[in-house]
């Protein structure tokens, strides 16, 4: 149980942008802070160096509340050009994307706030560049070295509104099993910091802060998607305002289309639970889990298995997407009797886990479809079809599938599928694919 | 000379108070104490009214503050208020139906029906149903949540019996709580049988729709029972009158509830809500469908959601 409490804080992740709500109560632990010498070792003049030279670079960007002239989120930024572009994370500025009527964007430097503008998004990977006027700031170089595991790299930024800090930190490479490529900096990353860059020593940028998992688990975009990014900007130009959700939308169905398309549950590494093979890590950016509980004062045992993808890629507060997620639970009866066991496998078909209520800004209410649906290899299965619709990103949907079988009175099993904002199509040929992929084992 | 005409006062619950057979007219009737037919109600007058022979030789009631005559219909009586008092009076032609049939009338089914050990079997049953209903959703060797269900629904159904009880004490002063716990026992097992029955119909062939509105008339029907049955015991008139208040009743309960669901349908909820319904039924008998027919149900999905996108 504590992995999938581990695997649940993970999901939670990317909501730095809306902690920074809540900016202001940092405050009292800025009394904790201790002073440091300034001499205390080498390591603290690269710091030192680093923030002194390159601080200039960085901004804060701030959303602006239209009607109260008063931020409503902050972030970082740093610009990578003399010609006032600035980087930043996509999740910074999403409010300001989502209701230009209501917020628009800022950045602030020197004490002074100047309109900005989103110029281009990256909404797989967090990434936006912003658009400043009269500002000829010289830019960061970027890198898209991979610098030795265990090199020092630093983050800077704005946590909690506490004026530009400067974070040292590990740089612990490329994190395995992710569907979006990130980078894995060991140093304390907080809200505010979102959209800051990442340095090594030399002053190159690596990485684009963006998510932290507490106790210095931070997170970093790589930088060659903000290089990608702006090479598109200047091929194709800023995208216009009114564009921008069709254009995320795009980018999302893009990535589900390369990622899931040809992801097939009845293919690749397959799991036994009891008799049934189902699909198990199908896919490098799955994660697995598993359980087994058999208490002696129950009437049967219980076995699950659950591998998903760790991140999703952030659409607003209340709307994720690009993630997919297969739960098997396989229960075998120890004294239940026939009338019993199917209570207990239609309590676990009705279980709704892992899908977040939607809000109704956002989403439609799930509609469902149910049947007995026949299976090449035996008995049919109960099963169960959902879609709900994103109400702003037309063409996305959640869908849930869930599989029961309803033939054998002593062991059985209930498999979920889950995937967020997938196209109607992938919704479709997941589905087909998941149906057959549940089987007796040979 | 025999009786002229039958003086009756009613009392509110229809049942005649007091009956006065007249043969002799005219009579007078009022609060004085020279009266033929005394009332002792304040709002009627010392001499009100008076029945007397018309001058068609009929019956009349004639009210002495108008003078104006009623006729006594030889059929239907009349039916008049003196003051705050029900009055009826009729004559010795006045029709009555034939006596209605008792059904049970010597059988033994009849006689056990109406004994408390029958009352009590009722009760016994009725919880088992209860307890064995709780069973089947435990899945452990511990018996708590069987009894703590049976304890919860006993305590339901007594303050329910409590509310009957009070209503027949107050009417006609009879105590019969045991029948009132009885009534509602009796029915939980024919219910869960006929739930039971509609949700392997659901199990074989999925029909979430059919299955809501089929528990939603058993809930209907049987709670119009109750509420008849109950009022019989509490002495309505007549078994019509308990059938009519069982009626409106559950129409009115049921219109509560399609009301609530119709306005929970219209509240978001956000959440995935799956009510399903898996019983032991031997595959063979499953309604089946193939997956590509089943994943083709998806359009009607999209469909659907189009409509709720394009709802405001």
């Amino acid at each position: 149980m504590e992995h999938f409490g581990h695997s649940r804080a993970s999901r939670a992740l990317p909501l730095i942008a809306c902690v920074l709500a809540f900016a202001p109560q940092a405050g009292a632990s800025q009394g904790e802070a201790k002073p440091v010498s300034e001499a205390e070792s080498d390591a603290q003049v690269g710091a030192v160096r680093a923030f002194e030279e390159f601080g200039p670079r960085v901004v804060k960007i701030e959303v602006i509340e239209r009607g109260s002239r008063t931020k409503n989120s902050l972030g970082t930024g740093f610009f990578i050009d003399d010609r006032g572009q600035l980087v930043t994370n996509y999740h910074v500025v999403s409010e300001a994307i989502r209701k230009p009527h209501l917020y628009h964007l800022e950045y602030v430097v020197d004490g002074e706030s100047r309109p900005a503008k989103v110029l281009a998004v990256d909404v797989v990977h967090d990434l936006a560049i912003v658009g400043v006027e009269d500002r000829e700031t010289e830019g960061f170089a970027l890198t898209d070295a991979r610098p030795a595991q265990g090199s020092k790299v630093y983050s800077l930024g704005h946590p909690h509104d506490l004026g530009l800090t400067i974070v040292e930190g590990t740089y612990n490479g490329l994190l395995e099993h992710r569907l979006y490529e990130q980078l894995h900096f060991s140093g304390a990353i907080n809200a505010g910091m979102s959209g800051g860059p990442a340095l090594l020593d030399d002053g190159r940028v690596v990485g684009v802060n963006v998510a932290t998992m507490g106790n210095e688990v931070g997170f970093l975009v790589p930088i060659r998607f903000a290089v990608a990014l702006q090479a598109r900007l200047r091929r194709d130009g800023p995208t216009p305002p009114e564009e921008l959700n069709a254009r995320i939308t795009q980018q999302v169905l893009d990535h589900q289309r390369e990622a899931f398309g040809s992801l097939d549950p009845a293919e690749g590494t397959q799991s036994t639970l009891g008799p049934f093979s189902v699909p198990g890590r199908i896919a490098p950016f799955l994660r697995c889990w598993a359980s087994h509980d058999d208490d002696e004062h129950k009437l049967y045992t219980r076995q699950s298995q659950q591998c998903g993808t760790q991140a999703r890629i952030y659409i607003d507060d209340e709307l994720y997407a690009g993630s997919i997620t297969f739960r098997h639970v396989y229960f075998r009866s120890k004294d239940l009797g026939a009338l019993r066991f199917a209570r207990l496998i239609e309590n676990q078909f009705g279980s709704t886990w892992s899908i977040d209520a939607g809000a109704r800004a956002s989403h439609t209410e799930f509609r469902c479809e149910e049947a007995n649906v026949a299976t090449d290899w035996g008995p049919p299965m109960r099963s169960l079809l959902c879609l709900r619709a994103y109400r702003h990103y037309a063409g996305l949907y959640d869908l849930v599938v869930k599989l029961a079988t309803v033939d054998r009175t002593d062991q059985g099993m209930v498999s979920t599928m889950v995937a967020e904002g997938v196209s109607y199509e992938t919704s479709m040929s997941l589905g087909k694919r998941f149906l057959e992929s549940i089987k007796w084992a040979p | 000379m025999g009786t002229l005409v039958f003086v009756e006062v009613i009392g509110r619950q229809g049942h005649v108070l007091d009956r006065q057979a007249v043969d002799t007219l005219p009579c007078t009737i009022g609060r004085a104490y020279d009266n033929r037919v005394i009332l002792d109600d304040p709002f009627v007058e010392p001499h009100h009214a008076r029945v007397e022979q018309g001058a068609d030789g009929g019956i009349v009631l004639c009210d002495l503050g108008s003078d104006k005559p009623t006729p006594v219909d030889d059929k239907l009586g009349l039916d008049c208020m003196l003051g705050r008092t029900h009055v009826r009076l009729r004559t010795p032609h006045f029709h009555v139906p034939e006596a209605r049939v008792d059904p049970f009338h010597g059988s033994a089914l009849g006689r056990f029906a109406r004994s408390r050990r029958a009352m009590f079997a009722a009760l016994a049953v009725g919880m088992g149903t209860i307890a064995a209903e709780a069973h089947l959703d435990d899945y452990d060797t511990d018996l708590s949540s069987e009894w703590s269900r049976v304890l919860g629904v006993f305590m339901i159904m007594l303050v329910w019996a409590s509310i009957w009880a009070l209503v027949g004490r107050i009417r006609s002063h009879r105590n019969a709580m045991l029948i009132h716990m009885a009534l509602p026992a009796a029915l939980i097992l024919p219910l869960t049988l006929l739930g039971s029955a509609m949700q392997y119909a659901h199990s074989i062939h999925p029909m979430p729709g059919l299955l809501s509105v089929g528990q939603l008339t058993i809930a209907t029907c049987s709670l119009g029972l109750l509420v008849a049955t109950h009022s019989l015991v509490v002495g309505v008139p007549s078994g019509r009158r308990a059938a009519l208040t069982g009626v409106v009743t559950s129409v009115f309960l049921a219109g509560l509830v399609v009301a609530g669901q119709t306005a929970d349908r219209t509240e978001f909820s956000g959440h995935l809500e799956i009510d399903p319904v898996i019983r032991p039924v031997p595959p063979s008998l499953l309604s089946t469908e193939s997956p590509e027919a089943f994943l083709a149900r998806g359009e009607e999905l999209r469909e659907r959601l189009e409509q709720d996108l394009a709802d405001p």
